[in-house]
């Protein structure tokens, strides 16, 4: 939450659909919802209760804070399915969650592999012959990659561009990374055994090597003729040249650059090979290209069976690897790679007297935002509602503990609590809470649980007031919550903001450091205490059709936790940073398998071992 | 040792090579023969600036002799009211009609030659630093977008679907930019060039740039811009042959090693179970490849005489809002920018100014359009906050600020850098379009968006002149702050000028959905409140008043 996707000030709240993350109002990258523009009345905001439940909308709470939240998501809301079949990415859309086990899944298109995917695939090609040195050499031709998704995806994987500078890139690396590899003996003897350091290697040499070196690269056994094909190049050359020619198109062929998957026939789709399966789990769960044991367990056959791809799973569940991946997918869902700092103005240093944030701290946080997800998937076989109400500490820096007001943990046994009602799960730890500045935005914050933990279509107003997006003034005798439901109230504002406000003022409890406060302290520009006046954290909100008072962050935080429609959104979520594209309706019976694995009954670990479980992982559906 | 490395020049290349096809044109021809022949290349650079220009800020406004002052509101009700914006009124009409008034009647723009205004600038934003250029700039009042767009990522170049945008988006047509309709045009480039674009930007990748990678109605994707001045130069310089003399060089082995590597993504995309979209990403795939062949190797070109490579930049990642940093990142990105035209590396070229400096308090302070960790936060960083707060004086200096440290230290250096002679008496400026536009006009009005082209494109731009294309006799639909709403000519018209500048016809860029260039749906724009009427018949051509 550090980092929201525009201005959320005022958003139109689209009925019932629950897409979200590529319309263009949805996009990362700060582009901003709307503006005021029209002249004479604006429209009334269009606002509707969250997942049908529009009759319950405003007016209903004393606290003039009443979030509808949950209810059955539409059938197909919003219409067609996200993105043509075949495409990657795709558009996002509104695709019902209720598994239809009529619509062919396996939807599989061609993508490139992710800038990660290609550094860990060269690595391992590299390391397994001890050669991991020469990556460090090649830093500058590996900077020429644009980077993955940057103000563009959802989640940075989820990029498919192939641009020219992608292609230039590929083809720098793999001149640079050939001619290393080749350059004495001694690398020449690495990468292909002693056979090579020859004058004139023999055919044999040549051909081992290109199966060898061939299969690694190219994630599958090479045919005989892809093996001559490759072998042809060493002809009438010096064993370096030979060895660099081969390597060099291996390193640029589609099989390395590409994640290839064509399967065989069964039935009307195709089922992946051993070795597809391997690169899919591969990629899926350690962003980089099989390791050994995936690669044995595929070449003997072990990945096809039921009982030999099980134990792959559970071996890439408990992999550090994968743990890497997951942090990875909870960091980019909520938005804290792109933190920028903190603010050097005499307000902001009064209030984090004694604190003195820095970038430091900031990756103390994230520390314990891992730690907790780490605990709660891989120690613990706790669910998705655990991960969202956790109350246990996962703090080892001290800097942090005094943040919080608790003591550290040690880093090993059970950790301490935090007091009661004060904190429970990722929504209220510090990562997800703090800010550039000193000031809280309710509505930001709002927003963000509303799009991104509920999966709620916002999409930007197309009439506005003048200056509708401009902040609450300063006032030194109301609370930022007061300032705020003031600034909302008007009628063509509340039918959105009686949605997002009470999600935000529920995390008022929290102040712009994410420490916890009964009451704001407002500052004068120069840094003067100007007041401090109580906060009011407590809202109301109705979810799946229910009454729900919250009274503290805690029970805030279970309210969402119960929320089928959260667990929905999780999966929705894991579905599209994993599977590197946007669930479409071919999916539903994936994401609902998801859902149902990280739901009540099941636990993270089941959620992620359950989409490589899941049927439509294991093969490729054809599209024409 | 990087004996071979990729040859990072030269579309200049000779035709030899057995594998290449390529027509022979003059431009393959080495540069002393050409010289002889052809004019110097046309380059486009655009640079693009965001969250609006106050228009009394941008246009002239100051009472000249000669001129008539329109009435300025004041800024306490706003800055300007309707067509009491408090600009200079021009009286000459241009040569052309420039469409017709509600009647029907033909009406025709003003214009004014700059150096009337060249004394303290023309404006506080295009201020005295410019004034040296007032016979080879352009600034153009009265250009309309006509879909229905807010903040948008590719409006300026001409593609209105982008960033975020209303309810007209889905409806809108996927165009590239005009930039890459240029990049990918066998006019601008004979032959494959080292870079048909390069696309700068200190602080973020988004660029306002979004191509079909030369496949007229492929996908379109938004191009990523470079952010670290060290990257560029590798790609660019690094291995850069400044020019001998001697020997042309050899062709490089790995052309014969690429050509097979392309082999094997044709064989992939024939397997018949892969889906439409699958084929059509190895297609790309081998075009893209292609072109990298293409540059490998051989030929005798050379850089052109007046080329320097640039010093190698330190590598800048993260610029974030510190002023120091974003001025040197500016400095090296100018530099490279202007050394990629010089030394002919690339034609065309793209700076998103999305993070700049401005005044905030009377001290320099670095500002990021739309921050992602301060938006919705009275950050002193914000720009694009600072614009929304226009009503409070401090807040709408601060805009003001950054656009005349744009105008000062972007815009300025780049022309003084290209201003040097390259063919005869002509100068690289006098051979390009620096063209500097806004996402959006005044507070958000997608309407006359503030623009501004330096330089003749090689002869084809009549320069030195202010040309406002309002249609004053039509009424105000309404405005705000400091812009209005009322017809001007449709943006579109800017587009074709400038793909016409390059020697396109229609054909190179009309899609069989209409004439012109981009979109004209104003769906979402209701007649009574927003200004579109405009002259259809017209929106296929060349800005009136404009073409030398």
């Amino acid at each position: 939450m550090a980092a929201i996707a525009g201005l959320c000030a005022l958003f139109a709240c689209s009925e019932g659909a629950v897409g979200e993350g590529g319309s263009p109002a949805d996009r990362i990258d700060g582009s901003d919802p709307g503006e005021p523009r029209t002249p004479g009345e604006p429209e009334a905001g269009g606002a509707s209760a969250v997942g049908g439940a529009a009759s319950t909308r405003g007016g209903q709470s004393s606290r003039g804070g009443t979030a509808a939240l949950g209810g059955a998501p539409s059938s197909a809301a919003g219409g067609s399915a996200p993105g043509e079949p075949g495409e990657s990415g795709g558009q996002p859309g509104s695709v019902a969650i209720a598994c239809d086990e009529s619509v062919p899944n396996g939807l599989s298109p061609l993508r490139r592999l992710g800038r990660a995917d290609l550094e860990r695939s060269l690595a391992e090609l590299l390391t397994a012959r001890e050669l991991e040195a020469e990556l460090t050499g090649i830093e500058d031709e590996l900077a020429q990659l644009p980077p993955d998704g940057e103000n563009e995806s959802l989640f940075s994987d989820m990029d498919a561009r192939v641009t020219q500078r992608h292609v230039d890139a590929y083809y720098g690396v793999a001149d640079a990374l050939a001619r290393r590899m080749t350059a004495d003996a001694g690398k020449l003897a690495a990468l292909a055994g002693d056979c090579a350091v020859a004058a004139t290697p023999s055919a044999a040499c040549v051909r081992d090597f290109v199966s060898g070196f061939g299969a690694e690269a190219l994630r599958r056994p090479l045919t005989d003729a892809e093996v001559e094909r490759y072998a042809a190049l060493a002809e009438d050359v010096a064993a370096a040249e030979a060895f660099r020619r081969i390597t060099f198109s291996l390193l640029l062929a589609p099989g390395f650059l590409y994640q290839v998957e064509l399967g065989e026939a069964r039935g009307d789709d195709y089922a992946l090979t051993p070795h597809e399966l391997a690169q899919r789990l591969s990629f899926h769960f350690l962003r980089g290209a099989p390791d050994v044991e995936l690669r044995q367990a595929a070449d003997s056959g072990e990945l096809a069976t039921d009982e030999g791809y099980a134990v792959a799973v559970e071996r890439l569940l408990d992999d550090p690897r994968t743990k890497r991946t997951i942090f990875r997918f909870y960091e980019e869902w909520y938005q804290l790679p792109g933190f920028a700092g903190f603010a050097s103005t005499p307000s902001f240093r009064s209030f984090s007297e004694g604190v003195d944030p820095d970038l430091e701290l900031f990756a103390d946080m994230l520390d314990e935002f891992d730690t907790l997800i780490d605990y709660t998937t891989f120690q613990s076989e706790g669910n998705y509602a655990a991960l969202l109400t956790s109350d246990l500490t996962f703090v080892r820096s001290e800097r942090l503990a005094e943040l919080y007001g608790i003591e550290a943990w040690s880093g090993t046994g059970l950790p301490p609590r935090f007091p009661a009602g004060e904190r429970g799960g990722l929504l209220t730890r510090a990562a997800a809470l703090v800010e550039g500045n000193e000031l809280t935005n309710p509505v930001k914050r709002g927003a963000f649980v509303l799009k991104h933990v509920f999966c709620q279509a916002l999409s930007p107003p197309s009439n506005l007031p003048a200056e509708a997006l401009a902040l609450p003034p300063a006032d030194p005798n109301r609370s930022t919550r007061e300032r705020f439901e003031t600034k909302t109230s008007p009628n063509e504002c509340a039918g959105c903001h009686s949605l997002i406000n009470p999600l935000g003022f529920a995390l008022e409890a929290y102040d712009a450091l994410g420490r916890y406060r009964t009451s704001e302290t407002i500052f004068e520009d120069d840094g003067s205490v100007a007041a401090v006046v109580p906060v009011d954290s407590q809202v109301e909100l109705v979810i799946d059709g229910k009454l729900v008072p919250a009274a503290d962050p805690l029970a805030f935080s279970q309210a969402i936790a119960a929320s089928p429609r959260a667990t929905e959104c999780f999966a929705r979520q894991y579905f599209r940073y994993s599977r590197r594209r946007y669930e479409t309706a071919s999916d539903s019976c994936t994401v609902a398998a998801i859902a149902e694995a990280a739901g009540p009954a099941g636990s993270l670990r089941q959620a992620l071992r359950s989409i490589a479980l899941h049927p439509s992982f294991k093969k490729r559906a054809v599209i024409p | 040792m990087r004996v071979n490395r990729l040859k990072r020049r030269f579309f200049l290349q000779g035709a030899g090579g057995a594998l290449l096809s390529l027509p022979f044109l003059e431009s393959l021809l080495p540069r002393e023969v050409r010289a002889q022949s052809a004019a110097p290349p046309r380059r486009l650079i655009a640079i693009k600036s965001y969250s609006t220009q106050n228009i009394r800020d941008f246009y002239p406004s100051r009472a000249v002799s000669g001129y008539t002052l329109r009435k300025y509101k004041g800024d306490e009700s706003g800055g300007g009211n309707g067509k009491e914006d408090g600009t200079l009124a021009l009286s000459e009409p241009l040569a052309e009609s420039s469409g017709r008034h509600s009647n029907g009647n033909a009406y025709t723009g003003k214009w004014a030659p700059l150096s009337d205004f060249a004394g303290e600038g023309f404006s506080r934003i295009l201020g005295a630093e410019l004034a040296r250029f007032a016979e080879k700039l352009l600034v153009l009042r009265g250009l309309d977008f006509l879909p229905d767009t807010n903040h948008n990522d590719g409006g300026m170049l001409g593609y209105y679907k982008g960033g975020s945008i209303s309810d007209t988006a889905s409806s809108l047509k996927d165009v590239p930019t005009i930039d890459q309709v240029l990049a990918y045009s066998p006019k601008v480039y004979p032959s494959p060039p080292a870079t048909r674009s390069l696309h700068l930007s200190p602080g973020r990748s988004n660029t306002f740039s979004f191509t079909d990678n030369g496949k007229r109605g492929g996908s379109i994707t938004q191009v990523q811009a470079d952010t670290n001045p060290k990257v560029v130069f590798d790609r660019l310089f690094k291995s850069f042959q400044a020019p001998s003399g001697g020997e042309p060089p050899a062709e490089d082995p790995n052309k014969l090693l690429v050509d097979r590597v392309i082999e094997d993504y044709r064989q992939l995309s024939k397997n018949p179970t892969l889906s439409a979209a699958d084929k059509e990403t190895l297609e790309r795939h081998v075009s893209l490849m292609a072109e990298l062949e293409a540059r490998l190797g051989g030929g005798s070109g050379g850089p052109s005489t007046g080329c320097e490579p640039p010093t190698a930049p330190p590598s800048v990642q993260n610029q974030g809002v510190d002023v120091a940093t974003l001025r040197k990142s500016y400095e090296l990105m100018i530099d490279l920018l202007v050394a990629a035209v010089r030394c002919d590396m690339t034609r065309i070229v793209t700076l998103d100014v999305y993070k700049a400096v401005g005044k905030s308090g009377g001290s320099d302070q670095g500002f990021e359009h739309s921050c992602a960790s301060c938006e919705g936060n009275p950050n002193p960083t914000d720009w694009h906050r600072a614009a929304h707060d226009w009503d409070q004086m401090e807040q709408r200096s601060k805009v003001i600020s950054i656009n005349e440290w744009i105008a000062r230290e972007v815009f300025t250096p780049i022309l003084e850098k290209l201003d040097v002679a390259e063919d005869g008496d002509s100068t690289y400026l006098d051979n390009s379009v620096v063209f500097w536009g806004n996402e959006l006009g005044m507070n958000h009005l997608n309407y006359s968006i503030p623009t501004v082209l330096a330089g003749g494109a090689g002869g084809y731009l009549k320069t030195g002149r202010y040309i406002d294309y309002i249609d004053w006799d039509r009424n105000v639909k309404f405005s705000q702050h400091n812009g209005m709403v009322i017809e001007g000519v449709p943006y579109n018209r800017l587009m074709v000028t400038l793909l016409q500048a390059f020697g396109l016809e229609p054909s190179d860029y009309e899609t069989d959905s209409g004439k012109g260039y981009g979109d004209t749906v104003t769906t979402g724009k209701p007649s009574d409140a927003f200004a579109v009427d405009y002259d259809m018949s017209a929106i296929g051509n060349v800005l009136p008043g404009i073409r030398a």
